[in-house]
């Protein structure tokens, strides 16, 4: 007899080192927790049967986030009222659970996903701050990767996928940016795409260790009707 | 500072190989301890948290409240190149602390090949190459591993080494550091001095060495009375009561070795006379089955790995086998865990453990022949027939299998092109039964076989043995290749060009540490990965030094030849060695430690253990 399964939904965040972990590794980690946790999930049925899990829109290699979502199956009826404690305990302290419950919604319903970009750099001053906004107000193409041109590489206009973007200075030599992007899969935006737009339009250099560092952390997460996801 | 690293991570690949911060990582207060280890593995992340030596070292050390041991892996190319562009030392995981900091910088050394990156590690450490360079301030450099029985060839670059098993020998050994700190009787000179009486401790700066004139070794010479003329390698006692790893660091990326290692014996009753492992880790002990169960239970519950390989030289001849897999098996199908046995003999493999190790899931079964004729692995003391390796490949065939893999090696001493094509006719033998076999499952049978080049190690019965010139290993690769003229047979082999390298190294002397400092000088490292050997490289470099790699590789030794290595004892005795030489010659083989004690010598160092009839209590 085949046991009866239902879907829980695990909302993480994963911060500090953690956003150096790819997705394939994250899916690692997230299975031993699980188990370490004593939290038996369904598992594949094939010849290799190993854990089911299904991540929500993963966030790229280098980015924090605070609201990542995971759903497993787990027995039916299963109390989960001590799963996010057992998970907290068993996760590396740069991943910590959030909440664990039964969800209503489904992955599809993500539209778009919000992140603020923290820069530090001397380049950054109040002129510098509008000129990152006025940029964003006409078509911006960056360097994306694909498989249909043969150099591996095609120019995109990320500007028709950005809802919104606001940049101004926190402190001397420090900007924040939050924007509201695309993470629907064809329309897809990586935060990264921002940096490296400004990086090219504005002739800094962002990306050298001596001068400039920057952060980015996904905030929040929006289904289609710009509800908060869950 | 924390932000700098950031930046530098995301130009990098692989940044989880950088971070530190996995589950189960060490974390002590650095001012609360009095010794400050960093293991460095001198290959790349993946590789070093594979290591199950450092984790139990690891685990040893961290047991002790008063040492903290961090870890360090060789940077790959990319991350070399932004330190040594932003002029960032190499630092450990746990704590971030530059190399040249600590107190005690360990480095395993598990094959010849990264010695080259040893050097390179200890440069981008910012710790002077040369243990005579260094001051009071800098670290003690050890090393250890099975590279450590002929460490000649890197003497230089070390303070000291530890010879033989490390788990309790690293823990005496920083003890001692942390008392003559203490009562300031410390200084580097006092303290290596103090370390070379301890047992298991060779200080290369202790012992003069001189040379005859045709090149050999003369005399290794202690430069104080109260240093032993050699060193006896240290071994667990009781390797029930050996410290095992039950709550391992949690690696953030894939490794090689993902899984729980469970080691089930120390030592192999075999002796392949090729083996060095067969030889070093003498004598044979074994764990007890219930202790092995309720250590896998522990490990489990603190990992969550689905796998359990159980691991030693010679798994399937460990005693409780059927005790431990019937123990296992209670609970680890529930918990959708399978049983690897990696090192199985083909003639002790059975329906029952095939069945056993294919409850959850199956890999690839592998078997090691060795040779392709019977003279030949009687030669080697494989001690297995045709009939065996066929039976073997017939249970895993019944019980569903089409694929097996086969090992191999050649240049075995008296090798004849017959025992090359020997191999091919081997691997047919295995293709005809599979269609011999009534229950046979569908499809093609598919026979791998690896061929490796035989490499003449210290502490074999084949140490004085010339190797192959690299003309006839490439020969032999292609007469075999040639041999090879079915498409159900896949043949893979290694380049002769890298063990011929191995060679120099394996059995070289501390002329040698001129080649290597000058191979760090030029920038090389990562030899173990084709991608980074340059072999044009290689011989450039020893032809610049002066040296004929001829001379270490490709030269027979006069039975009577003092060894670079003659200065450490490893228990089984020369005159074992050289008796085993001789049968090998006269293609007489040598019974098991199972079936009778053959008198290697390694009962001398004692141990609680199954095998040795002769050992001293």
């Amino acid at each position: 007899m085949v046991p009866a399964y239902e879907k829980i939904r695990i909302a993480f965040q994963k911060t500090g080192n953690a956003k150096f972990i790819s997705h394939l590794d994250l899916d690692r980690t997230m299975k031993t927790a699980l188990t370490r946790a004593g939290i038996k999930v369904e598992h594949t049925h094939g010849f290799n049967p190993r854990p089911y899990l299904v991540f929500s829109l993963p966030s790229s290699v280098g980015t924090e986030s605070l609201c990542e979502f995971l759903d497993v199956n787990v027995a039916e009826g299963s109390d989960i009222s001590g799963f996010r404690e057992r998970l907290n305990v068993n996760l590396p302290d740069d991943i910590a659970v959030t909440d664990v419950y039964r969800p209503e919604t489904d992955f599809k319903r993500i539209k778009d996903a919000e992140y603020r970009l923290t820069v530090v750099s001397p380049l950054m001053d109040g002129d510098m701050c509008e000129r990152i906004n006025e940029l964003f107000r006409s078509p911006v193409f960056v360097e994306k990767r694909t498989k249909k041109t043969e150099s591996g590489f095609m120019d995109y206009d990320i500007q028709p996928y950005i809802r919104s973007l606001v940049c101004g200075l926190s402190n001397p030599g420090e900007a924040v940016i939050t924007t509201v992007v695309s993470a629907e899969n064809a329309t897809y935006i990586n935060p990264e795409y921002i940096i490296k737009a400004i990086c090219k339009y504005l002739s800094v250099d962002l990306t050298d260790p001596e001068n400039s560092v920057y952060n980015i952390v996904r905030t929040a997460v929006y289904g289609q009707n710009g509800e908060i996801f869950r | 500072m924390m932000f700098y690293k950031d930046t530098l991570l995301k130009q990098v690949l692989k940044p989880g190989r950088y971070t530190g911060g996995e589950f189960g990582q060490v974390i002590k207060d650095p001012s609360k301890v009095d010794c400050r280890w960093v293991f460095a593995f001198p290959d790349t992340y993946e590789i070093g948290m594979s290591n199950l030596g450092v984790r139990i070292l690891y685990g040893a050390l961290n047991a002790e409240p008063d040492i903290y041991c961090e870890r360090t892996y060789a940077p790959w190319v990319d991350m070399e190149e932004q330190l040594e562009k932003h002029g960032i030392p190499l630092t450990s995981h746990e704590t971030g602390m530059p190399l040249s900091e600590f107190d005690i910088v360990g480095f395993t050394l598990q094959y010849e090949l990264c010695y080259t990156n040893v050097l390179n590690m200890l440069k981008l450490g910012k710790i002077p190459l040369a243990s005579a360079e260094r001051g009071e301030d800098d670290p003690i450099v050890i090393g250890g591993g099975p590279c450590s029985y002929n460490p000649e060839p890197i003497a230089d670059f070390f303070d000291v080494f530890s010879i033989g098993e490390g788990e309790v020998a690293l823990v005496d050994f920083s003890k001692l550091y942390i008392k003559m700190k203490k009562n300031g009787t410390y200084s580097r000179s006092a303290f290596l001095h103090e370390a070379a009486k301890l047992p298991g401790f060779y200080v290369p700066s202790l012992y003069d060495v001189s040379y005859n004139e045709d090149g050999t070794v003369k005399a290794y010479t202690p430069v104080y009375g109260d240093v032993p003329a050699k060193v006896t390698k240290r071994i667990v006692e009781d390797f029930n009561t050996a410290f095992y790893p039950d709550k391992p660091v949690m690696p953030y990326i894939e490794c090689v070795q993902d899984r729980i290692t469970l080691e089930i014996m120390r030592g192999c009753i075999r002796g392949c006379r090729f083996c060095q492992a067969g030889m070093i880790y003498r004598p044979v002990r074994e764990k007890d089955p219930a202790l092995l169960n309720e250590q896998a239970r522990r490990t489990f519950e603190n990992t969550g790995y689905d796998e359990i390989s159980l691991c030693s030289l010679s798994t399937s001849d460990y005693t409780g086998l059927r005790e431990l897999t019937n123990g296992l098996l209670s609970w680890t199908d529930d918990n959708m865990i399978s049983l690897t046995l990696p090192s199985l003999r083909a003639d002790s493999f059975t329906d029952e453990l095939m069945q056993k190790i294919s409850s959850v899931r199956t890999s690839t079964l592998t078997f090691a022949p060795e040779a392709g004729t019977q003279r030949l692995r009687d030669v080697i003391n494989k001690n297995l027939t045709e009939e065996e390796v066929l039976r073997a490949c017939r249970v895993a065939f019944s019980n569903g299998k089409t694929a097996v893999k086969l090992y191999f090696m050649i240049g075995h001493p008296t090798e004849t092109d017959e025992d090359i094509k020997g191999i091919a006719e081997l691997a047919k033998t295995v293709i005809k039964s599979f269609y011999e076999l009534d229950d046979r499952p569908k499809g093609k049978p598919q026979v791998t076989i690896s061929v490796a080049c035989f490499i003449p190690k210290p502490f074999t019965a084949f140490q004085w043995e010339p190797q192959d010139s690299l003309e006839e290993y490439r020969r032999k690769q292609k007469l075999l290749g040639s041999c090879c003229d079915d498409r159900r047979i896949k043949y893979n082999y290694h380049d002769a060009d890298g063990s011929l390298i191995e060679a120099v190294l394996a059995r070289g002397d501390r002329r040698l540490c001129a080649v290597m400092l000058e191979a760090c000088r030029r920038g090389m490292r990562f030899d173990a990965w084709s991608e980074y050997f340059d072999f044009d490289k290689w011989m450039r470099l020893f032809s610049d030094c002066g040296i004929d790699p001829a001379f270490y590789a490709n030269r027979r030794r006069r039975d009577d030849e003092i060894m670079p290595w003659d200065v450490i004892d490893c228990g089984v005795s020369k005159k074992f060695l050289l008796s085993e030489k001789k049968k090998a010659y006269e293609g007489k083989t040598t019974q098991s430690c199972a079936e009778g004690c053959a008198g290697c010598g390694a009962n001398s160092l004692g141990g609680v253990n199954r095998w040795c009839p002769l050992t001293k209590k």
